[in-house]
């Protein structure tokens, strides 16, 4: 039970409960803001009764032909708000206005160690399409998995056959 | 001819790339170096030249960048290559008008060009010129009749409306928007979803929302194909809803709810909709009902539709309050008389839209709740018996909820505000039945996860309904151990969660930290000595929940709220660094730490955050300007006031003003040793003692003060009035310190023996080009003094701080209130203002304008005045004297030792003759607390912080004497020559010399009493590392001898090292005085 409702700039002045946990990243404005200039209909947030940030989905459209895609780039929840069914709602906004933009599949990256993310998506219908190595920087870098789930103008579903091999990150287009 | 020049294009891009690539690469010596050999080939390229420039600028050579552009702004330049490399130059150099200028010019020279026509358009954004915006925009839609240009225009007329200063000039710009889109709408020329969504802006920001309901109903609705899927409808319910057209409304609202069961907008429409078609008005525009708390609760501005926050300011509210009057009755007028009730309908939607979901594996929340929420307005009105009529027993539904989400985390926060209509009678029931929905085992410990969560519930509401209120100092402890010790025995049932996950038990200790902090006296109206045993023992819990939980960003909050009482910043800089703060969180969260870390004498803490949190603040203009002009590439228009606000809002922090002044203030004062290096740092520092550019109107408080959990009832949290009385408080300090700083840098102007006008002028360029402030905005309400010429400013400035001091007076006399947890931290100017530190400040500018004087006008210096600073600086300085003497930073643990708790036993009726603290000690000293609470160190160390930057100042101002009265004393003593020299007293020169003494004299002392209090905490540290802190008893089911082992000995070494740093400062001081004799 939530709100969904597109972010606005002034969420920024108490998305804190959610962006405080680890997991979470905190970006410079310009990030923020250039999406919302550039892909505003993607950017979603769930306000509690209360009024609290319970979370948000940041995400665009990119790609050319048949890659033409919708990317989750950010999806988070507080921890208070984990387990109901908010990243699905969130993630139902977002491949609804895929397919409205007709996209031939939606994608995103994980940490591999996620399990818990990578569960849900694939509870959500995602498959693990590729491997990303290195995707992520640290001590020691992590890889990615880039998950997609193939949207309805992908009638035969070709956006999604798995590939066998790994990619390194300057290979993904 | 044009052929050549392809030719030479191609080639001159390949010239340029490495300097590109050098520039990219952050390499900017080769970029220069690169940049040289390209020039040697073709002397005159101006690209390679203004590439050259920016090079140089980023190696901190303004001067010689600025010169290698102005040369190429003069030819003109209207190729792509240069002009871009201008603007990055120009952005840099923080000069935006001058991208402007260039593009002008350019396109004056090519007037065809569509290119550099939308680069001039962009230029104007950057530097939010509406009105030129508008020109180049219709220049651009005349030249190529593209739709985006035209919007650009509209959008330009909207910005010029919503900037406006008057009422009028808004209305105008706004119709005149309104009618350029109508002309296109008239030539079916609307093209895009974006042209749709600017054109409902429109008519929104003017309160028109019939022509907007129109439009989404319309032809024009069927374009808008991108949103999400109830993106019209709840337009269409936002415009009823103005319109007071209910009805209506109320029927959207209720397909979204057949539609979309969970969300939760929907069903306060619905509601409020259904309750206005039945004459039950709600009193006021706020949408969320019986809201229980002040600042913690509903955010203000939440909208009801889908549009942006920006929007219910700009006219929505006016507009709608006059059309429901006149609409409203028609619509919910005779239809509905002779009918059932419309609630009651509603009542039964409701219900049913509950039992379809009750179907479902996992049932969504929002159904549930949608009946609660109706049944609560209906209690909130004074409805009850229809509410239990309709939707039955408030307490049972509540009960119903909690039967079957009390497993879930966030089950109070779902219920919390419908608490206050539970009547008081019904409380002890209602909690008896929760508590019996908890599985226990037999020793009463909840059985599993979920029984765990019900047991926090139940103990989450019972706080809220007041059970905890009348408990006794010595019952919170009891309660909080109990606390602390359900955590400990449940800890185990979550022992497989993920590292990243935060442990349902924290919410024990959370609760737990939260009585121990009542108990131990905070915010009973005892803000100066809350129990430091107490706050040790919290302290110790908090940092093992955090080993268990490292995610856990709720005991990190409260764990440096405590160690910021007891003015261990150290340690509260520790937690803090793992918050990972960064960005905007610096500024809405700023008020964990960074003031307190200065004011407790931890300058390097404070001056790493206080350069972090400026460097985002001064970014903020280049980050908010990037993507404006990606809302007009895109077509994101109606983004363009919110960003706009957004930058307004960041720019006019108060924390980014209060940042800016102390960090000033430190760079004056902390390590300034002598009167050259005191001139240097003022001449460093970006002040103009004739004007403070700050908007005091709209300095803007962004600080987040809903993070932190708390479940006190309604009247304990976080009120409104408490934190207006809070930002006043800071503001009047901000006050204080302005003047200071001005007051400082006119008595540098004053006595520097260059040209003052020049320097006048140098400040002010300096000024309007700097981005700190929004150079934009017109500073309508910053101030001026109108002085004529240094001296009288001086004196204008000095009675200015003066009467700023005297206005301050209230905050003297009291002490500043411990707010709620969740709430700021104490604020600063109490304690400030309680030390007459002002006065110090107003006296030695006092002298400095009579030594001034007496130099220009050979008028004497009078005694008095000399004797009145002399009087004032001793009194402080005594007074820091004793505070340093009695400051407890060596005897704190001792204090919290086991034998001092046994004595406090002993001796229980005595131990204290506070007042406040009386109804406390007779039960709290039974445990093994409260004994006669030492006072904490905190206040100590800040007044002596303070202390320390007054005398900073004096320095400062006495400094600028001596640079006066030097000279006079070399010509004097040349003896007989130039007898035109202005005359003066020689006793002058004596007092002053005499008065230097005596103040060195005991800035002296206060430095070896500084020394004895370090020796004593470094004595202290050692003995009881020795012993391995068994003195200290933090003992508690979840802590023991290694945490009174860690904690004791990283608060001795946070005092040891403030005191290392007051020392240090102080020498300074002393330094600095002591060179000044005559």
């Amino acid at each position: 039970m939530t709100t969904l409702r597109p972010f606005r700039c002034e969420d920024m002045f108490h998305f804190n409960n959610v962006n405080l946990d680890p997991l979470t990243e905190t970006y410079g404005l310009s990030f923020y803001l250039q999406y919302l200039a550039h892909w505003p209909e993607y950017f979603q947030v769930a306000e509690s009764p209360s009024g609290i940030v319970m979370g948000y989905i940041m995400g665009k459209a990119e790609g050319h032909g048949e890659n033409w895609h919708g990317h989750v780039t950010a999806l988070t929840v507080a921890p208070e708000y984990r387990r109901l069914g908010l990243a699905r709602q969130l993630m139902d906004i977002l491949e609804d206005i895929s397919e409205k933009k007709r996209c031939f599949f939606v994608d995103l990256f994980v940490r591999v160690s996620n399990r818990v993310a990578i569960t849900m998506y694939k509870k959500l219908g995602y498959i693990v399409y590729r491997t990303v190595l290195q995707y992520y920087s640290g001590d020691p870098d992590e890889d990615a998995y880039d998950m997609r789930k193939a949207l309805s103008r992908d009638v035969y579903a070709q956006s999604v056959v798995p590939l066998t091999h790994p990619v390194r990150p300057e290979d993904i287009e | 001819m044009a052929g050549k020049a392809h030719v030479d294009d191609s080639v001159i891009e390949r010239r340029l790339r490495p300097i590109y690539e050098w520039l990219d690469a952050g390499n900017n010596k080769k970029a220069v170096q690169e940049a040289d050999k390209v020039l040697k080939k073709q002397a005159s390229l101006p690209c390679a030249r203004v590439l050259k420039g920016l090079a140089l600028l980023r190696l901190g050579k303004r001067d010689e960048c600025e010169g290698l552009v102005a040369a190429v702004v003069k030819e003109a330049p209207t190729d792509e290559a240069t002009l871009q490399a201008l603007t990055i130059c120009f952005r840099e150099l923080h000069q935006p008008e001058q991208i402007c200028r260039v593009y002008e010019t350019a396109t004056k020279k090519e007037p065809g060009n569509e290119e550099l026509l939308s680069h001039l358009f962009m230029a104007y954004v950057r530097v939010s010129n509406y009105r030129n915006q508008h020109q180049t925009a219709m220049r651009l839609f005349k030249l190529k009749p593209k739709n985006p240009y035209y919007f650009w225009a509209v959008m330009s007329h909207v910005m010029q409306g919503v900037k406006s200063g008057d009422q009028k000039g808004r209305e105008v710009s706004l119709l005149l928007a309104e009618r350029m889109v109508n002309n296109f709408v008239k030539e079916g020329k609307i093209e895009a979803e974006a042209e749709v969504l600017t054109y409902l802006h429109i008519l929104e920001t003017q309160g028109k929302y019939a022509e907007a309901l129109s439009v989404v109903e319309g032809e024009l609705g069927n374009k808008v194909v991108h949103q999400p899927g109830n993106f019209l409808r709840l337009k269409r319910a936002t415009y009823h809803t103005h319109l007071g057209q209910w009805q209506a409304a109320a029927d959207v609202y209720r397909d979204l709810i057949k539609d979309e069961h969970d969300n939760w907008q929907h069903y306060v429409g619905y509601i409020r909709a259904v309750m206005e078609i039945s004459g039950r008005h709600s009193p006021t525009h706020s949408l969320n009902p019986p809201s229980s708390t002040g600042v913690c609760s509903g955010s203000d501005n939440s909208s009801i539709g889908g549009f942006g926050g920006s929007d219910n300011s700009t006219g929505g509210c006016g507009g709608s309050d006059k059309s429901s009057v006149s609409n409203g009755g028609e619509d919910s007028g005779c239809d509905t008389c002779d009918k059932e009730d419309p609630v009651a309908t509603a009542a039964a939607h409701l219900a049913a839209v509950r039992k379809a979901a009750s179907t479902q594996e996992y049932p969504d929340r929002g159904p549930f709740l949608g009946v609660i929420h109706l049944a609560s307005t209906l209690h909130h009105h004074g409805d009850h018996t229809l509410s239990d009529t309709l939707c039955g027993d408030l307490m049972e539904l509540l009960l119903s909820y909690i039967t079957s989400y009390g497993d879930k985390m966030c089950c109070y926060a779902d219920i919390t505000q419908y608490l206050p209509n539970l009547p008081q009678e019904r409380i002890a029931p209602f909690l008896e039945k929760v508590e019996g929905l908890v599985n226990r085992r037999e020793d009463g410990v909840p059985l599993d996860v979920k029984a765990m969560y019900r047991d926090l519930c139940l103990v989450q509401l019972s706080r809220a309904l007041g059970q905890h209120e009348h408990l006794s100092p010595q019952e919170h402890i009891q309660l909080a151990d109990s606390l602390v010790n359900r955590y400990s025995q449940t800890l185990e049932l979550t022992s497989n969660m993920a590292d990243t996950d935060i442990r349902p038990g924290d919410a024990y200790l959370l609760l737990a930290a939260h009585s121990y902090l009542r108990g131990a006296g905070v915010r009973e109206g005892n803000t100066t000595h809350p129990n430091p045993h107490v706050l040790l023992r919290v302290a110790a819990i908090l940092e093992r929940g955090i080993v268990v939980s490292r995610a856990n960003f709720q005991l990190k909050l409260l764990l440096i709220k405590v160690y910021n009482m007891l003015g261990a910043s150290e340690i509260s800089h520790t937690v803090y660094e793992k918050c990972d703060l960064k960005h905007i969180q610096l500024d809405t969260l700023g008020h964990t730490l960074a003031l307190q870390a200065l004011d407790a004498a931890n300058y390097t803490a404070a001056a790493d955050i206080f350069s972090a949190t400026l460097k985002f603040f001064m970014a903020n203009y280049k980050d908010t300007s990037d993507p404006l002009i990606s809302s007009y590439k895109y077509g994101s228009l109606t983004r363009i006031p919110e960003f706009v606000e957004f930058r307004e809002r960041l720019s006019n922090s108060l924390h980014f003003a209060t940042v800016t002044a102390e960090q000033m203030l430190l760079d004056i004062t902390n390590e300034i040793s002598s009167h050259s290096q005191l001139v240097e740092a003022v001449s460093q520092l970006d002040i103009d003692p004739a004007t403070d550019k700050t908007c005091w109107d709209d300095l803007r408080d962004n600080r987040d003060l809903r993070v932190m959990d708390t479940w006190d009832p309604p009247h304990r949290q976080l009120q409104e009035v408490e934190v207006n009385a809070n930002v006043s408080s800071e503001v009047s300090l901000l006050k204080l310190r302005n003047l200071t700083l001005r007051l400082v840098a006119a008595a540098c102007r004053l006595t520097s023996h260059s040209s003052s006008n020049k320097a006048s002028i140098r400040d002010h360029q300096h000024r309007s080009s700097s981005t700190k402030k929004d150079s934009n905005s017109e500073c309508v309400n910053g101030e001026t003094c109108g002085a004529t010429d240094d001296a009288t400013l001086l004196a204008d400035l000095t009675t200015r701080l003066h009467q700023e001091s005297q206005s301050c007076a209230q905050y003297r006399a009291s002490s500043s209130p411990q707010l709620p947890l969740q709430g700021p931290d104490p604020s600063r100017i109490h304690l400030y203002a309680s030390c007459n530190l002002v006065g110090v400040i107003v006296r030695h500018s006092e002298v400095l304008q009579q030594v001034h004087k007496s130099c220009t006008q050979s008028q004497g210096v009078s005694g008095e005045v000399l004797k009145a600073a002399k009087g004032e600086v001793e009194a402080a300085v005594a007074a820091g004297l004793a505070e340093a003497q009695q400051l407890a930073v060596a005897t704190l643990v001792a204090a919290c030792s086991k034998e001092s708790a046994a004595e406090g036993e002993a001796t229980q009726s005595e131990t204290n003759n506070d007042n406040t603290f009386d109804s406390l000690s007779s039960d709290l000293s039974k445990l093994s607390l409260a004994t006669s609470s030492p006072p904490l160190p905190r206040h100590g160390l800040e007044r002596l912080h303070h202390l320390a930057q007054t005398l900073g100042v004096a320095a400062a101002l006495l400094g600028c004497c001596h640079s006066l009265l030097r000279p006079i004393k070399a010509s004097t003593s040349k003896k007989n020559k130039k007898r035109k020299d202005p005359v003066i007293t020689p006793g002058v020169m004596t007092e002053f010399s005499s008065y230097l003494t005596t103040l060195s004299s005991q800035i002296h002392q206060l430095k070896e009493a500084l020394s004895t209090q370090h020796k004593a905490v470094k004595a202290a540290l050692e003995q009881h590392t020795k012993e391995e802190y068994t003195c200290l008893d933090l003992t508690s089911p979840l802590t023991g001898p290694e945490d009174a082992k860690t904690i004791g000995s990283q608060m001795e070494l946070s005092y040891l090292k403030s005191l290392e740093r007051l020392t240090a400062s102080i020498a300074n001081k002393l330094k600095y005085i002591s060179s000044l004799r005559l």
